[in-house]
């Protein structure tokens, strides 16, 4: 191969920011996402529904001298979400991260009230559809652009007990899917990533009064997916040439069940 | 048999001749399944759903079947060009609908540890709002599956064509429900 027939990619643009929406506690996939893309020089805007956790996680990276901004959004409408991509002013955005969930706490089906069904779709499914579109939309006059959306087993698989939850994430997987192959031609690269096990992070050790960290110890030496590796896979994703691009990445602890 | 415990089967969707749902009901007639009239009832209310429970256990007919068949739309529509009420609409004909289905149909079944439910949605649909609801609803059909498939209920996920021949997907809904429970289909697409 010549290098005239090589898939160029874009000479790399000036840094610009990324948005990293679902951000928790300290601990978790979105904060070491943030933490992870600042390092290399973004300025990082974070999204979550507690302005207190979201100042935590915002002084983190700017103690290790990065840049980062909080914004509190609970993406509860069209407008919430229009909101959210204005208070982004004029920087170019290289990066959008969604991270949301509704919080997946075990319920019985035939039990589970219409309205959980309801807010469980609207946070892990149909706000990320609106974050998406937004964000491709941001993207397409820059021609380049990273839109990485978080997923889980339950994205492939639906179990008992699981069953609004799984639903509401198989339809974000559905809907990133079709939003990666429409946005491939116009030079964004949208990717699902399936966290396919355990993460050792806030939400699951403050899960069942102590439940989850026994469910973390369980798994024993390196069962659980730590954050910040979830973030580097997270940037290489971001950072891989256009001749080859991932549209769907699983990653498991070593010895999770399949 | 006394008429009273008529054993019976329900077919939710667009009942509208030469319908995908006009043809499952027609297929289960056929087959000796009384099917009881869902015409008037949009599946995605749950007050609807509760009055036509009530009305089948009041009239003393046993719940055999329930197929939830929402019918397909044919425009294509991509994921970024979708409004919200678009994806909205589509998930609560075909993906909560059929959640709701599942909520009111299968406790009367569990009390006589018998019955299928048998979802179908279009596969590989061109309507981006349409392909993220089928998702959902296929999610929803696992999960009921794997939690009572071990109580003797049959759970499956039909993935169907748009282009598939009507009579020949009910003639495949009536397969399934003949099935027995060492060879459960969980997900069977069908095909033009």
């Amino acid at each position: 191969m010549t290098d005239s027939d090589r898939p160029a990619s874009p000479p790399p643009a000036p840094a610009g920011c990324a948005l990293v929406v679902g951000v928790g506690g300290r601990v978790g996939i979105g904060a070491a996402v943030a933490k992870r893309f600042a390092t290399e020089g973004l300025h990082v805007h974070i999204v979550g529904r507690t302005a207190a956790k979201l100042d935590e996680v915002v002084a983190n990276i700017v103690d290790a001298g990065g840049k980062a901004s909080a914004i509190v959004n609970t993406l509860g409408s069209e407008r919430e979400v229009a909101a959210l991509f204005e208070a982004l002013g004029s920087q170019a955005l290289d990066a959008v991260v969604y991270n949301a969930a509704f919080k997946n706490v075990p319920r019985r089906f035939l039990t589970t009230p219409p309205a959980f069904i309801e807010d469980n779709w609207q946070l892990s499914c149909i706000a990320g559809l609106m974050v998406g579109q937004a964000a491709l939309r941001r993207m397409q006059p820059q021609g380049r652009g990273t839109l990485i959306v978080t997923g889980a087993t339950a994205s492939l698989r639906g179990k008992p007990a699981f069953a609004a939850f799984a639903s509401a994430k198989a339809g974000l997987r559905s809907w990133t899917l079709a939003l990666a192959r429409e946005a491939a031609p116009l030079g964004i690269h949208v990717a699902h990533a399936v966290i396919d096990g355990v993460v050792a992070g806030d939400r699951v050790k403050e899960t069942g009064g102590g439940l989850g960290r026994l469910l973390v110890a369980s798994r024993g030496k390196d069962g659980a997916l730590l954050p910040e590796q979830i973030a580097d896979n997270y940037w290489q994703l971001h950072a891989q040439p256009r001749g080859a691009w991932t549209r769907e990445l699983d990653l498991r602890p070593w010895k999770e069940n399949f | 048999m006394p008429m009273n415990i008529t054993e019976c089967a329900l077919v939710f969707g667009d009942s509208g001749a030469g319908s995908l749902a006009a043809a499952i009901a027609a297929q289960l007639s056929r087959a000796g399944l009384a099917v009881h009239p869902t015409a008037q009832v949009d599946a995605s209310d749950r007050a609807q759903l509760d009055t036509l429970f009530a009305e089948i256990h009041a009239a003393g007919r046993r719940l055999r079947l329930v197929v939830h068949a929402p019918s397909a739309p044919t425009t294509a529509l991509g994921a970024l060009d979708s409004t919200l009420a678009e994806a909205q609409q589509q998930w609560r004909r075909i993906c909560y609908a059929g959640s709701q289905i599942g909520q009111v149909a299968i406790p009367p079944m569990l009390a006589t540890q018998q019955g299928t439910l048998l979802f179908l949605a279009p596969a590989a649909s061109a309507n981006a709002a349409v392909a993220a609801a089928a998702a959902g609803l296929r999610s929803f059909a696992q999960s009921m599956a794997r939690e009572f498939g071990p109580k003797n209920l049959h759970v499956a996920y039909l993935a169907v064509d748009e282009a598939a021949d009507s009579a020949a997907v009910a003639h495949s809904c009536w397969q399934l429900h003949q099935q027995q429970r060492t060879t459960w289909t969980q997900e069977l697409d069908l095909r033009a």
